[in-house]
């Protein structure tokens, strides 16, 4: 029998925060090259595929286990990515000598580039991809959120 | 007031005329098979969200025209829908509504809400009959009805439909009756 099998995906850009997210909802790392970690959440071994960016499972969908924490892991992400801005801001705060302060500078400036250029390269991998199979596609930005509606005749 | 939250977006184009706000209730006992909302049937889910606190957030947000309810189902969280629909009409947006019960299944409340509705479209989801080709609608027996008259002269051009959302931190969420095909490149 054929199985039905689904991937599910979330962006982690920073490496660090994401190995911190895994821990924060108590999974635990067993092994890790830079695309595949294998990882242990609730008793049960789970891969982790790591690519642009993007950590991603991949499960049957007819009967299969489904990785319920990831909507928990996208958060615990969120919290530390944000706790390591805040840290590097503050950081930048308190560092006296120039040459620290502007490492704290590039170190964050490098942060939001690596964010802003999966966001790009989503958006434009969608476009692509859907103006290929036909469909026309209307662009919006509001607060950040970058909203694209496809739309096909027939 | 409150009423059972499955999901809840801003800011959506596919789901009826204009921008407008969607709101998914939580619950659906009419479990049509193959539906694709299947997350939304248990009524344990969800969260417990204050109507006139949706109504306020409704009335700060610029540009919107209207709002959608689906679900879920939801007449199957009457006093719930009927405040948020006259809620939405006092504040001059338009209203769309999804059911899955038919009219003849009406009783005298969902009437009410139908009738307050500016588009309605009624019908349980066969997947016999299912057509992502329809606006509106995921299978062909789907009705669409204006029960109001405001949105009378609108002529309801089919097309496929799917939104997606790119957040802030990449995020990807896809909305709309997205064929196989589609789902699985953008996936």
């Amino acid at each position: 029998m054929s199985g039905v099998w689904r991937e599910q995906s979330i962006p982690m850009v920073d490496r660090a925060c994401a190995l911190e997210a895994f821990a924060a909802i108590g999974g635990h790392v067993t092994t890790a090259s830079s695309s595949v970690l294998q990882v242990q959440v609730n008793g049960r071994e789970w891969t982790v595929r790591h690519v642009n960016g993007r950590y991603s499972v991949r499960y049957n969908a007819r009967g299969g286990v489904r990785p319920t924490w990831f909507a928990e892991l996208s958060k615990a992400y969120e919290a530390a990515y944000t706790a390591k801005l805040q840290r590097l801001k503050a950081e930048e705060e308190r560092a006296t000598a120039e040459h620290e302060r502007a490492a704290l500078i590039e170190e964050r400036r490098q942060l939001e580039a690596q964010r802003l250029e999966l966001i790009q390269t989503r958006r434009e991998e969608i476009l692509q991809r859907a103006k290929a199979m036909g469909y026309r596609v209307k662009e919006t930005k509001t607060n950040g959120q970058i909203r694209l509606v496809l739309v096909r005749n027939g | 007031m409150h009423v059972n939250l499955g999901h809840r977006l801003a800011r959506s184009e596919i789901y009826g005329p204009g921008v407008r706000s969607v709101l998914w209730l939580q619950g659906c006992t009419l479990a049509c098979k193959g539906c694709w909302n299947t997350q939304f049937w248990s009524a344990r889910g969800g969260t417990q969200t204050d109507v006139n606190a949706i109504l306020a957030d409704w009335e700060q947000q610029e540009g919107l025209e209207g709002v959608t309810l689906l679900g879920g189902e939801p007449f199957q969280q009457l006093k719930a829908t009927e405040a948020l629909i006259t809620g939405a009409k006092r504040l001059g947006l338009t209203v769309f509504v999804y059911t899955g019960y038919t009219m003849d299944e009406f009783s005298p409340a969902m009437e009410r809400c139908f009738l307050a509705s500016d588009i309605v479209v009624t019908g349980r989801y066969l997947h016999t009959l299912r057509d992502t080709t329809l606006r509106w609608r995921g299978s062909s027996n789907q009705e669409v009805h204006f029960p109001t008259g405001r949105y009378r002269h609108l002529e309801v051009e089919e097309q496929l439909e799917v939104e997606v959302h790119i957040s802030e931190t990449g995020e990807l969420e896809m909305f709309g009756y997205a064929p196989r095909d589609l789902i699985e490149v953008l996936g």
